[in-house]
């Protein structure tokens, strides 16, 4: 078959029409090369903890055994008690945003605690990552809300309900410092995310799934 | 010089001056005493054989990424940044884009490296980088912008520092790669998805949201850059890139996508990357990179060295849609006249604006304005009103270079 016209438009136009013919009468499956292998959820092991607690693990960890952690693996570049450190900040900071100028710490920054735990167990410590345990993890989540006066020393207990409690961690953060609250931006970009919406829905959830009383 | 040929005062020509052929040399050229048939070293002997993979020529090897800095106590958690000053065209040439990395460049053998798709899907499926090369592609050109990009400027004072200390986190890359719409296609979406939590397989396993709406828009798999396989520095073997969107939602090294019905709010959507404004509410989700321009040369660094005729040069960009318009002043914004834009002008990506300009030798302020679809570039003042200082990232502002009467620019607040 001779066509010395190939690249004419018209000719491409032509064979653009075959190939159409050809996907409507399922000889050619051009959108769906079907590459992917199927894997099972659980094989993923995916780390992600959401800001309403979704994909917490179940574990434990208090304020002293975080202290102990933090002095051993995190002090060197945060600083005694958060503070001072040659690198970020974590605690203090407790003034509004609208205060020039601000310190952003986990107390005055962080909305939502599960987040913290998140990024802990998966970025830090910085020169050995993934290698806390869950309940290290919890135990640091602990301490670092600690001196950040969320949770008392005493009571601030993460136990097997740790879900339930960094849920109320979570709230009570937000009631604690209510100079600080984001806002949805963007809304046309992404649609009506509103955290003030959010934050009253994990709310609801704390107090309906999890029998927490705010 | 016919006055007619000027668009602004202070020696601003109208941006076709040149093109339209006829314009009289405003200096006298020199003629060099050297004859041009003489043999130089270089001529007299067969040069250097070929080789698999070329460097640049030994007298560009000062061009190098500036303001390379970073965190205490780590390496590789830091930046370093584009040197604009002494680039052209459009493209950045991939030894130079940017660099943000949180936790240094990881060393990834592909054949180790997948790609799992997951989460509020029907089937979880997992690509290795064979499978996804044989994906339909799509190449096109776009910005990468840091939204910490141009941050400097929000110091109270201005700043002694360069086009790309100050500006230096933006680069403009071809990519090529596979649309994620046909992976999640593939893959079955639940109901209730909304979000796509993108994560890179760096030691920080750096996570970032996406709205599904842009995953299902233009979201690539970027596999190559500017022709060849992506460098480490920029995700090896492959990076999420979102046009337009700030640069650290463009997951590099990415090995997971995990669908879900809401977005994860990590530290780099929280307490990292949102602006704090006035009223002490911090907004969240501000992804497109908005309207932006700067003059590139002359600027801080380069030197005008005789009064008499230069090309203004900049860029110009916007993660909104297109540039359509940049104007040059040289009066320090008292007039204005449109700058020549080199085409194509494609969406979200970089444009490189240019205007004849005649120095008189006295000290004077140069400034560009972009303007897109959404509108103009803000003055420093306005974005001051609205945010004051609290805020750091998407700074978006005018520049303005003093030129003084020595030739030397610094950067200035108008």
């Amino acid at each position: 078959m001779c066509m010395p016209k190939i690249t004419t438009p018209k000719a491409i136009r032509t064979s653009g029409v075959v190939v159409i013919l050809l996907c409507v009468i399922g000889v050619v499956h051009a959108d769906k090369p079907g590459l992917g292998i199927a894997i099972s959820e659980d094989e993923v092991g995916a780390l992600t903890v959401f800001s309403t607690g979704v994909g917490l693990p179940d574990g434990q960890g208090d304020v002293a055994v975080g202290r102990q952690l933090y002095d051993k693996l995190c002090m060197a570049c945060h600083g005694i008690g958060g503070r001072g450190g040659i690198n970020d900040q974590l605690a203090g900071g407790h003034v509004g945003l609208d205060e020039v100028p601000s310190t952003r710490t986990i107390g005055s920054f962080w909305p939502y605690a599960p987040p913290l735990f998140d990024y802990i167990r998966r970025a830090m410590p910085f020169a050995e990552p993934g290698t806390l345990q869950n309940d290290e993890v919890y135990a640091l989540v602990a301490y670092l809300l600690y001196v950040n006066g969320v949770v008392p020393e005493g009571t601030g207990c993460l136990n097997a309900e740790s879900r339930a409690i960094l849920f109320g961690v979570s709230v009570a953060r937000l009631k604690f410092h209510k100079g600080c609250c984001y806002v949805a931006g963007n809304a046309s970009e992404v649609g009506t995310f509103d955290m003030f919406t959010h934050f009253l829905t994990i709310r609801d959830r704390s107090a309906i799934l999890m029998g927490l009383v705010m | 010089m016919n006055k007619t040929d000027f668009a602004a005062d202070n020696g601003l020509f109208h941006r076709r001056a040149f093109l339209k052929g006829g314009l009289v040399a405003t200096g006298a050229l020199t003629f060099s005493s050297v004859a041009a048939d003489e043999r130089k070293a270089w001529m007299r002997q067969p040069g250097l054989g070929m080789e698999g993979y070329s460097q640049r020529s030994r007298f560009e090897a000062d061009i190098v990424r500036q303001g390379i800095g970073g965190q205490a106590g780590t390496t590789g958690a830091g930046a370093s940044r584009t040197p604009l000053e002494h680039l052209q065209g459009t493209i950045t040439p991939s030894a130079l884009h940017f660099e943000r990395h949180h936790s240094g460049v990881p060393d990834i053998d592909p054949s180790q490296h997948s790609l799992i798709v997951h989460g509020a899907v029907k089937q979880p499926l997992k690509f290795s980088l064979e499978a996804l090369d044989r994906y339909p592609h799509v190449t096109r050109q776009c910005f990468i912008e840091c939204s910490g990009n141009s941050a400097a400027l929000l110091a109270p004072d201005p700043r002694d520092a360069s086009v790309s200390e100050i500006h230096g986190l933006i680069s403009q890359s071809e990519w090529t790669g596979v649309p994620i719409r046909l992976l999640l296609e593939e893959a079955g979406l639940a109901e209730d998805a909304a979000w796509v939590v993108a994560e890179g397989a760096d030691a920080a396993r750096l996570n970032r949201s996406v709205p599904l709406e842009k995953i299902m828009d233009d979201a690539l798999i970027a596999l190559y850059q500017n022709g060849e396989r992506i460098r480490p520095q920029q995700g090896y073997p492959m990076r999420l890139l979102l046009p337009g969107y700030e640069g650290n939602m463009s997951v590099k090294w990415l090995h997971r996508l995990q669908v879900s019905n809401q977005p994860a709010l990590s530290r780099q959507e929280t307490s990292k990357y949102t602006d704090v404004y006035a009223n002490g509410k911090a907004e969240v989700f501000t992804f497109p990179m908005a309207i932006k321009s700067v003059i590139t040369s002359p600027s801080p660094g380069l030197k005008l060295t005789d009064k008499g005729l230069y090309e203004i040069r900049g860029l110009a960009w916007s993660g909104n849609g297109s540039v359509r318009r940049v104007e040059v002043s040289a009066d320090g914004g008292r007039t204005w006249a449109d700058a020549q834009i080199d085409g194509p002008i494609l969406d979200k990506s970089a444009v490189r604006f240019r205007l004849p300009w005649q120095w008189s030798g006295k000290p004077t302020q140069l400034m560009s304005r972009a303007h897109d679809e959404s509108g103009r570039q803000p003055t420093r003042d306005e974005i001051l009103e609205l945010k004051r200082s609290r805020f750091f990232y998407h700074y978006n502002a005018i520049q303005a270079w003093q030129v003084g009467a020595d030739g030397g620019f610094t950067n200035v607040y108008a």
